[in-house]
């Protein structure tokens, strides 16, 4: 009862509050008050559809205000700057979807009941990722002109400045340029409203970013100093405010229709504690009024200034809460950013600190190991694990613990915090490396020692490298003090500066004795014993050191012995100045004496050389002389020119000329092998039609193979042309094939010429013959070989003939070789270059 | 048939020569040293020159070079008797202005062909 009596009674006291609130009005105004009214493209705020209605949220609330205020609306359309423009100029007397600024609050007075809180939006192209405003650094971005994101207080224009961006702005006349440049890419990124998220929500050419930014009140905004302010201003608010707290007023279908994505929110904005809170503060208000009926214009005031107060508070209920979802997605993706970032910290750490080509060891104040990385691990050629626990000293090598503990203790009693040794390890298959080990303390807040890191760098390279130049240096320092060579340096003058044991002991000197000492007159002579004066060797040496650089004189030593020395000499330069000789000397004296002798031999052996020559010439004259006597008078006796002979004369005259002419080859082959043998023979060249002198020797052979009743065949390719010694190539021809017709008692004998290549020639000599044995193939080439006991009787010959062809074959860069089965035959091969003959 | 200048120093090889020579109805006429051998040659003009390349004054690549130099001209052949065993002998013989040579020792069926052919 209670309840009823008390709905009835608000019910009451809110008409009674409407009518007296409201009537005024009534009777104020007679006739329609025409209201213009400035809009600009603001889909789904205002907008203009294709018919050229106007709609959106502006115009349902306006139009619901005008019903109910009679009102007739006039719209007057155009840009965000022109609607500004106008207000400037009272062309208008009120502006949709403004938002305050400072500098359009110069010209505009503003409703205090905000229409829809909004904010910015940051879209870009798909392909940028923008996350923070850092993002759009050097990018272009499309604005509109005069926007309140744009260039208002907390406009993109000023966080530009404010974040020292270096971006540019594309001013545009509204949202949809904004969007058509993004979707054409001329611009990176473009600032649009939160009221574009559903429209642009599949659209693929743009993207959300998730950056929002200045958060402000759309307000109606009104030309500063129009009388009508005041009234519609009241009015606006009023209305406004009425619709916003009712679920099923215009304010609500109307967003359901243009902005359904908001409709959900927008009753969240509202919620129950905040509808309770005002109902409360309404009641009160009434019971206010309903207990002061006669203070009607004050309760209409105090309403007012309550309504103010009470819509501020909606709005600002609904700002908390949008800006906490915003900054709790912010929040959200701080966090995973920095997880993310913690993580891949982490694991970069780990992977520097494993990957790291030093080895990093952790110990703790007992020495033990515990930890280390992969590389140190590696280094010791032990498991990570293997190693956790155990201590440096069992890793260090014994001869260097001793070293190692010192210092250590010197970090652990805190008298130093840092320091670096060279030291040996010691690896788990018990070899030794080199290390270079920073060692630092790892202190904590009471700056006590909590750990110790030893950085360890591989030197073993360096070390060993180090020890072989040492060892090389030492070695260097032996050679020179033990070469088998005199080293020694001189100044310019010839002063001795110094000289090595070798040396002093050389010319028999101790070391003071010539230190300082001018050469000439201690080791130097002043004149050669050849009479060459060496006064001015040193200065010779200086003016000229490239000539001078190998130098041979004579010296002499302290007990007077005279030597001769192979000196090397190089001038020693400081700071680009001459300044002395550095030279190294070898006691040639011995083979000076050698090449001396060498000499008289060497001279000796030319003459007996030409000697020899003198003797081959004469002796070839010599015992040809008489030859020539027997020779042709046997020759003269057999042709019977003295007078007939009888049978036996005859007979006996023919084994004089057998014989003769028998010498005649011998001392002819033997003279041949000593020319070649002394190098004496030298080939007589000349190109020669190689057929014609077949056909011309085979001719000669003729009488021999009839006699035997042989058949000689040759067979050559039509034309060759060689170059060679005519005669000793016959030579080497007529005696294979004598010999082949000697040994061959029945069927053949074959000479075969082929061109292997364009560059050799082979000769095949084929007999039927006797054949050598295997174990003679030998020996044929030797000089005096006539291998068969028996057949040395039948057949004739000097014995020189294989061996002088040979050496001739040899002597013509070509080869012989031979095959032969005993008893059925031999084949003499030749092979001799072919000179291309060039006409 | 023809005069034929034999120059040589071997009394045996000098009278082998004139005797086949002879024997083969020529006239020889001969000289047993290279300046009697070119004094020889100037004087009688003989028809062919025989020379011996070792001579014991002035030999005969010598001999040969004064003959052709002096007035009897390049008209006389003259036949080097040469030794087989001396490389370059011949060529020494050819370049000294003999018309041929004839390799010691000499066989004497062939010597009178040899000598023939040099008269032609």
């Amino acid at each position: 009862m209670k309840n009823r009596y008390h709905r009835i009674t608000v019910s009451i006291i809110v008409c009674l509050f409407l009518f007296l609130f409201i009537s005024p009005l009534f009777y104020a105004e007679n006739s329609k008050l025409v209201v213009k009214v400035g809009l600009y493209e603001d889909e789904p705020l205002i907008f203009q559809d294709n018919n050229g209605n106007v709609k959106g949220l502006y115009a349902d609330v306006l139009e619901y205000i005008a019903v109910q205020e009679d009102w007739e609306i006039q719209y007057v359309y155009g840009t965000l700057n022109e609607g500004l423009t106008r207000i400037k100029n009272n062309e208008i007397d009120v502006l949709t979807a403004v938002a305050y600024s400072p500098e359009r609050a110069v010209y505009t007075e503003f409703s205090n009941e905000t229409i829809f809180p909004n904010w910015a939006q940051v879209y870009s192209v798909p392909s940028l990722e923008i996350e923070s405003f850092l993002d759009l650094e050097y990018k272009r971005i499309a604005v509109v002109k005069d926007d309140i994101y744009y260039v208002g207080p907390n406009g993109i224009k000023n966080l530009k400045d404010n974040f020292d961006l270096n971006c540019t702005f594309v001013e545009v006349n509204d949202y949809n340029e904004v969007i058509k440049l993004i979707e054409e890419e001329s611009v990176d990124a473009g600032i649009l409203t939160r009221l574009y998220e559903s429209e642009l929500q599949n659209n693929v050419k743009i993207a959300k970013s998730p950056l929002i930014y200045s958060p402000i009140k759309l307000l109606f905004g009104f030309p500063k100093g129009s009388p009508q302010n005041q009234y519609l201003i009241e009015k606006i608010d009023y209305h406004l405010k009425i619709i916003k707290d009712d679920h099923d007023s215009v304010y609500y279908s109307s967003i359901n229709e243009h902005m359904p994505i908001y409709s959900a929110k927008e009753v969240q904005i509202f919620p129950k504690w905040a509808k309770t809170v005002v109902g409360a503060i309404l009641l009160a208000l009434l019971l206010f009024v309903s207990v002061s009926m006669l203070l009607t214009r004050e309760v209409k005031k105090r309403t007012n200034h309550l309504n103010e107060a009470i819509g501020d508070l909606q709005n600002e209920i609904a700002h908390r809460i949008d800006a906490e979802e915003s900054l709790k997605k912010s929040q959200d993706k701080y966090r995973e950013l920095t997880e993310k970032l913690l993580i891949e910290s982490k694991s970069k750490f780990e992977s520097i600190y494993n990957n790291a080509a030093t080895g990093i060891d952790l110990l703790d104040k007992d020495l033990k190991i515990v930890d280390l990385n992969d590389r140190s691990a590696e280094m010791f050629g032990y498991d990570k694990n293997e190693l956790i626990g155990k201590s440096i000293l069992d890793v260090t090598f014994p001869g260097d613990i001793e070293l190692t503990l010192k210092n250590l203790k010197r970090v652990i009693n805190e008298d130093i915090d840092i320091y670096s040794l060279e030291k040996r390890y010691k690896k788990k298959d018990g070899t030794i490396f080199w290390g270079e080990v920073s060692v630092s303390a790892i202190k904590d807040e009471n700056k006590k020692v909590q750990a110790i890191v030893g950085v360890i760098v591989d030197i073993t390279s360096r070390k060993m490298a180090e020890e072989q130049l040492e060892e090389s240096e030492e070695k260097y320092r032996e050679l020179v003090e033990n070469a088998n060579s005199i080293i020694a340096k001189f100044g310019k003058d010839g002063r001795i500066i110094s000289m090595n044991d070798f040396g002093l002991k050389f010319f028999g000197y101790k070391e003071q004795e010539l230190k300082g000492k001018n050469w000439i007159d201690t080791i130097l002579p002043k004149i050669e014993s050849n009479g060459k004066s060496l006064e001015n060797l040193a200065a010779e040496i200086i003016n000229d050191p490239d000539k001078y650089s190998i130098s041979i004189n004579e010296n002499i030593k302290k007990n007077g012995e005279r030597v001769w020395i192979y000196w090397n000499n190089k001038p020693i330069y400081d700071k680009g100045i001459l300044v002395g000789i550095l030279s190294v000397g070898t006691d040639i004296t011995e083979r000076k004496k050698a090449e001396e002798n060498l000499y008289e031999a060497n001279k000796q052996l030319e003459e007996a050389d030409r000697l020899k020559s003198i003797f081959l010439s004469s002796m070839s004259h010599e015992l040809r002389t008489p030859l020539n006597s027997i020779i042709g008078f046997t020759g003269i006796l057999l042709q019977g020119l003295a007078g007939d002979l009888n049978d036996e004369q005859k007979k006996q005259l023919g084994i004089i000329k057998n014989s003769s002419q028998h010498l005649l080859s011998l001392i002819n082959d033997i003279l041949d092998i000593s020319k070649i043998e002394a190098g004496k023979i030298e080939l007589d060249c000349e190109y020669f039609d190689l057929n014609e002198v077949m056909d011309e020797l085979l001719l000669t052979f003729d009488t021999m193979a009839k006699d035997k009743n042989l058949k000689i065949e040759k067979t050559m390719p039509e034309k060759i042309t060689l170059y060679n010694d005519k005669r000793r190539f016959k030579q080497i021809i007529i005696n294979l094939v004598s010999n082949a017709i000697k040994y061959t008692n029945e069927g053949s004998v074959n000479i075969t010429i082929k061109i292997l290549d364009i560059k050799e020639l082979e000769i095949k000599i084929i007999d039927t013959g006797v054949g050598i044995k295997k174990a003679d193939l030998n020996r044929i080439f030797e000089p005096f070989q006539q291998l068969d006991e028996k057949l040395t009787k039948k057949v004739e010959g000097t014995g020189l003939g294989l061996h002088l062809v040979k050496k001739l074959l040899t002597l013509m860069k070509g080869t012989i070789s031979l095959e032969s089965e005993y008893g059925k035959g031999s084949v003499f091969t030749i092979n001799l270059p072919l000179k291309v003959r060039e006409e | 048939m023809g005069k034929i200048l034999i120059i040589e120093d071997n009394e045996n090889n000098l009278y082998l020569t004139k005797y086949i020579l002879e024997k083969n109805g020529h006239s020889t006429i001969f000289a047993t040293t290279g300046n009697e051998g070119v004094k020889k040659a100037i004087e009688e003009k003989p028809d062919l020159i025989i020379m011996d390349i070792q001579l014991p004054d002035i030999n005969g690549l010598e001999a040969t070079k004064r003959i052709r130099e002096s007035n009897v001209g390049n008209s006389i052949p003259i036949v080097a008797l040469t030794s087989y065993a001396m490389m370059g002998d011949r060529d020494k013989a050819l370049k000294a202005g003999c018309t041929g040579y004839i390799e010691k020792p000499i066989d004497p069926e062939k010597f009178i062909y040899q000598i023939m052919e040099f008269l032609k």
